[in-house]
């Protein structure tokens, strides 16, 4: 039994583990998601996914399918009305279907992944997605990557060319700048980004999962997926995107010695980047801040506190208030980015 | 109206007896409802002369909208009229949310009237959903119906414990009105089915004696009460409807341990 007795903690990584999942397979093209559960979780989501991707300036609703569970499925079973869903995501002639399975179908015990597994022109995964067994959103991502790589066989002999990408956040507003930052340092080693699992990836390519030599996670939090990864494909690690204006070197060391690379010209030209961009803001040098640390990301904080130290900003109380990102800022870019919103904000105070 | 509910372990006679009090209590001119509360849905077989009724839950699936009384209630032996709450195939589904669904529709139709409304539930599985029947505005006095054997005691003493906890709310105003012994012919049964009672804060109200008369009715699909209405067997359905009817002494039941129970059985142990 899982025993989560939490009140209280409404972090946005503890939301709804359907969520988690949907935020990926919502990113595969070609795929339909079938949501075994009632109608309404269904729609919450599509509304949720709707406003969390206009504010990214993509206006498509994903394509989800619900198996209508009402009283009668919960009584008798839900089983068939899965079965019925997922005959409706057939006729979108998808190149996949994702069936998520909420809490009540946990709950009457129905078995998904048996309904899943039955033969069609299609494959079919499940991806848990309850949250009631303790999981929360960042569950919902680890369980839908871990389902989908179970497409991929570890006896794919070609080697994919780039570094896998894995787990990017696709709900984050600066998701496209942050993976076109980690890009951009890996271009500097002369290294390509390969397949996104999952961001606007064909579900075909969870097939070259296997492939993939190098990965890099979003974050450390998918240390679960990148142990899997190596054990069932032999793919090489870098547990997270670079943060802030250190992590970008240490990341550029990593990925340099785990393909085999001299880092230290990429490193040199980085540094000369990091170099322009202290003194770019150097305007800020010598002025009083404060930061409200109670509701902050550590890795935010341990971010803006080197960036303070480095341009000479004094934290004290009473400063002016500095309006910190809610993820720690991605590469020395993300730290551009950070900077200008401070500066925004200084000027208005 | 009085509203009773006899529970115990899955294959004790509870269907048997509760058949059969609620022909005696028809018989003494009672208007009677009597409701089954189990997927396996063969409470009110004998009262309907071996007729296997439509189940509440098969009626919710098929009609969906516009049901009426007389698609769920039916008329058995001396006017008792018999519903079956029903339930998914084994394995499947969740039963109790089935058994919940059958009161909101009871409750909907107005159908939950009468003298007395007896209730005949599954023990086994005391989920929130069995124990609908012990809820607010359902039946008020529980009866447990239990041979001497350990599982049966056992059983009877897990529903003890459900009636204590649902007692513990203040609007709740479910009590156990005692223990029914239904024997299984072992040396003592009656003495220790009397003593278990006594043990948990109750009594055992009616003993019922092991006869093959119980299956010559139940072969020829009827009760004991209508098969053979002179015989012993019968005598002890009229006394027991008797008893119950007449009984105002409720409790709140003291569950046993498991090792109190244990040792309890033990001491009745003959080799």
């Amino acid at each position: 039994m899982i025993l989560n007795h939490s009140h209280t903690d409404i972090s946005r990584n503890e939301g709804c583990t359907l969520t988690g999942v949907l935020s990926v397979t919502c990113f595969l093209q070609d795929a339909v998601t079938v949501i075994h559960g009632p109608t309404g979780c269904t729609h919450h989501n599509a509304s949720l996914l709707h406003a969390s991707l206009a504010e990214n300036d993509c206006f498509d609703i994903p394509l989800l399918v619900s198996s209508n569970v009402s009283e009668e499925e919960v009584i008798f079973g839900g089983e068939g009305a899965l079965m019925q869903a997922i005959r409706s995501a057939e006729s979108y002639n998808p190149s996949l279907i994702c069936v998520v399975s909420t809490c009540i179908a946990e709950t009457i015990g129905d078995d998904t992944a048996a309904v899943c597994r039955e033969s069609r022109g299609v494959p079919v995964v499940h991806i848990p997605g309850s949250g009631f067994l303790g999981g929360g959103f960042s569950d919902g991502i680890q369980n839908a990557l871990m389902s989908l790589m179970d497409l991929s066989s570890p006896d794919l002999h070609s080697t994919e060319e780039g570094v896998m990408i894995v787990g990017e956040k696709n709900l984050e507003y600066e998701a496209e700048e942050n993976y076109a930052e980690v890009a951009r340092l890996l271009s500097l080693l002369d290294i390509d980004s390969g397949l996104r699992f999952v961001r606007r990836m064909p579900a075909g390519d969870c097939s070259r999962i296997s492939s993939a030599r190098y990965a890099i996670l979003r974050d450390p939090s998918l240390d679960p997926i990148g142990s899997a990864l190596s054990s069932r494909f032999g793919t090489e690690i870098i547990s997270g995107f670079p943060l802030g204006l250190e992590g970008s070197l240490r990341f550029l060391r990593q990925a340099g010695d785990m393909a085999g690379i001299d880092a230290l010209p990429a490193i040199r030209d980085e540094e000369g980047m990091q170099d322009d961009l202290v003194a770019t803001f150097s305007d800020l040098a010598g002025i009083s801040v404060s930061i409200n640390t109670s509701m902050a990301d550590p890795g935010v904080l341990q971010v803006a506190r080197t960036v303070m130290d480095s341009l000479g900003m004094v934290e004290e109380d009473p400063g002016i208030p500095l309006p910190l990102p809610f993820d720690p800022p991605v590469g020395t870019t993300g730290v551009r980015r950070m900077l200008q919103s401070w500066r925004r904000g200084i000027s208005r105070a | 109206m009085r509203q009773i509910a006899l529970y115990g372990k899955g294959g004790i006679g509870k269907s048997t007896t509760s058949a059969n009090l609620s022909a005696a209590w028809a018989e003494k001119g009672l208007d009677l409802l009597q409701i089954g509360c189990d997927p396996k849905h063969d409470s009110t077989r004998m009262l309907m002369n071996g007729r296997v009724i439509p189940t509440v839950l098969d009626v919710i699936r098929e009609k969906q909208k516009d049901i009426s009384v007389s698609d769920i209630v039916f008329t058995g032996y001396r006017g008792v009229r018999c519903v079956e709450a029903g339930g998914p195939e084994p394995g499947i589904g969740c039963a109790g949310r089935g058994i919940i669904a059958t009161f909101q529709l009871l409750e909907k139709l107005g159908a939950l009237k009468g003298d007395l409304i007896v209730y005949d539930v599954l023990g086994d599985v005391v989920c929130g959903g069995f124990a609908m029947p012990m809820r607010e505005g359902y039946a008020e006095e529980i009866y447990l119906v239990t041979s001497g054997e350990l599982m049966s005691l056992y059983a009877a003493n897990n529903i003890a414990k459900a009636i204590a906890r649902l007692s513990a709310n203040k609007r709740s105003s479910v009590r156990l009105g005692g223990v029914i012994g239904n024997g299984k012919n072992i040396v003592d049964e009656e003495d220790l089915v009397s003593e278990f009672a006594e043990s948990i804060g109750s009594r055992m109200i009616t003993f019922i004696p092991r006869s093959p008369t119980v299956q010559q009715a139940e072969l020829n699909k009827k009760t004991v009460v209508e098969y053979a209405p002179e015989s012993s067997q019968a005598e002890v359905y009229r006394r027991s409807a008797d008893i119950i009817l007449q009984n105002t002494t409720f409790h709140i039941p003291t569950p046993l341990s498991m090792d109190d129970l244990e040792s309890l059985a033990y001491r009745y142990l003959k080799e």
